[in-house]
């Protein structure tokens, strides 16, 4: 939804003293089984949490701030925690890099 | 008796509906909005909507230079717009400026706590101050702010607050980060029942009672 839209579904509600307004029908329908059947919706969120991606490599951005070149820390974290996992994932650019070196 | 008591009781659901549905919409020509986060995004586009109705709007933000492209865009419909550099995260900061809006303006009638942040990314990516700056946005800045403002909106006829949340407060997420917005804005922390009651009865349950007894009616949008 759209900004616009979904300002002026909160402007109405503000007008009438609605109380609480779920905005999208997806949302609504989330919180109403959140409401009825709170095991299920966990389940839910269990399921989809498996599906996410794994981060392939620790890299901590606050930890490479006080360097000079960020590519060539980047690359020594990655030879550091997790250069065979980048490698076998292919494709990455720092493992391109790496392999230039 | 037993028969008269499911009339009684539709009898009575029905004429309250029936009475919402008579009441007079509330128009928001002359009354003073303030918006946190108003120069971009949702913020802007409700700045937009009151702007179009005429309401005398006060716009917090922290960049002066989005703050300026607002007021530019919001001038055109010929309504009040004020613009005020304000991190709403800083308590003196938004106690000075809320008592300047309300001084400059001559009140404070609508506050809408709209400004937020989405942190998005696994566990592992997250450090302890995105969950320090997710509290500090989505708990303590509308606090700070409703706070700072209920004297004068106490003063109001109109007196309402907005507080814009995620819907995800009340469902949980799968993704650790959401616990960022989502779960502490409004209330539900997951995994962590204490303080999970302590935030859901400061800012719905404790933060309402206490509202509603000042004729402050609380919107709670998700």
């Amino acid at each position: 939804m759209d900004a616009d839209r979904a300002a002026c579904q909160i402007l109405d509600a503000v007008r009438n003293r609605r109380p609480e307004l779920t905005i999208t029908f997806a949302a609504r329908l989330a919180a109403i089984v959140q409401a009825l059947l709170p095991n299920l919706m966990a389940d839910l969120m269990k399921l989809a949490a498996r599906l996410l991606p794994r981060m392939p490599i620790q890299i901590k951005p606050l930890q490479l701030q006080g360097h000079s070149d960020p590519i060539a820390d980047v690359r020594e974290v990655a030879s550091m925690e997790g250069r065979d996992r980048v490698e076998s994932l292919g494709g990455l650019e720092v493992a391109a890099a790496q392999e230039k070196d | 008796m037993s028969l008269k008591q499911p009339f009684g009781l539709a009898l009575a659901l029905s004429s309250f509906v029936v009475a919402r549905m008579m009441v007079r919409r509330d128009s928001f020509a002359g009354k003073i909005v303030v918006i946190t986060g108003g120069s971009r995004g949702l913020g802007l586009a409700l700045a937009r909507r009151l702007a179009q109705e005429n309401a005398k709007l006060a716009i917090l933000a922290r960049d002066q230079e989005e703050l300026l492209r607002a007021k530019i865009d919001l001038e055109k419909y010929a309504s009040t717009v004020t613009t005020w550099v304000c991190d709403v995260k800083n308590d003196s900061d938004v106690r000075s400026t809320i008592e300047e809006v309300a001084t400059v303006l001559g009140g404070i009638d609508l506050l809408i706590n709209n400004a937020g942040e989405i942190v998005f990314g696994p566990l592992e990516a997250m450090e302890r101050e995105d969950f320090q700056n997710a509290l500090d946005i989505h708990f303590w800045a509308p606090f700070n702010v409703t706070f700072a403002s209920l004297p004068f909106l106490s003063k109001s006829r109109f007196a309402r607050i907005v507080n814009i949340a995620s819907f995800r407060r009340e469902s949980g997420s799968s993704t650790p980060s959401s616990l960022l917005r989502e779960q502490i804005c409004a209330g539900r922390f997951v995994g962590c029942p204490a303080r999970g009651t302590f935030l859901k009865k400061y800012l719905r349950h404790d933060r309402c009672a206490r509202l509603a007894k000042d004729r402050i009616s609380q919107e709670c949008l998700l």
